[in-house]
């Protein structure tokens, strides 16, 4: 379960590194200030996805370690 | 004390200084010789932040007070980088998986080593949680950084300095790994896993392999996200007072049922079964075994198969 995660983790490392630094920092609309505040607000938004992410994972382990332990003690 | 041992045995500690005088004289050593500032931000930044890591050890710092300090861990680097221009003291270009062209971030490199140096540092710190564990990780994951400077340098996008750097780095955390070992006869300490931290992290600038080093050190990025997300502030581990992971009579240890108890990676890997400290520990560098593997992998990805 842990190297799933990891593995996961790993995938989610290496996508979310290309999409912000290959993407969204070269990333040139408006050719103003808005460019900047567009890039912070898309990596923001991937940032925070990332971490609801993490979390779930966190929380299928645990869940999975909860339901192993109830199976054992009955 | 090790408290994860019959008797709670007195252990030496913090072996921090020993760390940072090793590192540091022998990076100073290298720079005498070679003149690669590259070499010399290596060994201010591990002072530095040996320095913050020996006050923490002497007078316990705040889950805030220590990170705040620790930014101040990459200031050698860019202010070497702002001084001697020409002296190539790190590459602002991001080199990504796949790709073969590299991302140019001048501006937003000098903040990533701002920020990359304490949460490093915090996060290598965090990990030192078992005999062996902290040393061990550093000691496997620097395999792979050192494995993708060397690729670096067969394309020809890195100077050898950055591969000489990585020598005192390695023979010290080497020489202190026999001793911390299990059963440890000396630890860490804060300072020791701080100063260790930010060799690493200064090693992944330098040596222009940052997300390959991210990689390899993921089970100690893992263990503090489940920290922090479930704590959900900024803490010394010191001030939480539900523990983890409880000592059973064999001395093996088991997850608590005690939901207010943070989640680490310890808890989880003895969320089913009990396990002695040896086993934890194992288990621990096992995982960051895989995670050097896939630093590996990410390595070759990134200067041998590339697409674009």
């Amino acid at each position: 379960m842990l190297l799933g995660i990891f593995t996961a983790a790993w995938a989610l490392v290496l996508v979310g590194t290309v999409l912000i630094f290959r993407y969204i920092v070269p990333l040139t609309i408006f050719h103003s200030f808005l460019d900047s505040v567009l890039k912070g607000v898309l990596a923001m938004i991937l940032v925070a996805v990332w971490l609801v992410l993490f979390v779930e994972m966190r929380n299928l382990m645990i869940r999975t370690q909860l339901r192993l332990v109830k199976k054992v003690s009955a | 004390m090790d408290y994860h041992k019959e008797g709670k045995p007195p252990v030496p500690r913090p072996g921090g200084p020993a760390i940072i005088a090793a590192i540091f004289f022998g990076e100073l050593l290298l720079f005498a010789f070679s003149g690669s500032y590259a070499v010399l931000g290596l060994a201010l930044v591990t002072l530095l932040s040996g320095i913050i890591g020996i006050v923490d050890d002497l007078k316990t710092l705040g889950g805030i007070v220590k990170p705040a300090l620790l930014l101040l861990g990459g200031i050698p680097l860019v202010a070497l980088q702002y001084f001697f221009p020409n002296a190539m003291v790190y590459d602002h270009h991001l080199y990504l998986p796949l790709f073969r062209i590299p991302t140019n971030i001048p501006l937003i490199y000098i903040l990533l080593i701002i920020v990359a140096i304490p949460v490093v540092t915090n996060t290598i710190n965090t990990i030192d949680v078992l005999n062996g564990v902290v040393t061990g990780t550093i000691l496997i994951a620097s395999v792979p950084v050192g494995f993708a400077i060397i690729l670096r340098y067969l394309v020809g996008k890195e100077n050898p300095y950055g591969m000489l750097a990585f020598s005192p780095f390695v023979v010290a955390s080497l020489a202190f790994y026999y001793f911390h070992i299990y059963p440890s006869k000396i630890f860490p300490g804060d300072s020791g896993a701080m100063a260790l931290g930010a060799a690493y992290g200064t090693m992944a600038i330098i040596g222009g392999v940052e997300v390959v080093a991210v990689i390899a050190i993921l089970p100690a990025i893992m263990n503090s996200f489940f920290f922090l997300s479930s704590v959900k502030r900024l803490v010394e581990h010191r001030e939480i007072k539900s523990q983890p992971v409880q000592i059973l009579s064999d001395n093996k240890m088991i997850a608590t049922g005690d939901p207010q108890a943070p989640v680490t990676l310890m808890r989880l890997l003895v969320g089913t079964t009990a396990k002695s400290e040896k086993e934890i520990g194992r288990d621990i560098l096992k995982l960051c075994a895989y995670t050097s593997f896939l630093a590996g992998v990410t390595a070759i990805l990134t200067w041998v198969i590339t697409i674009a």
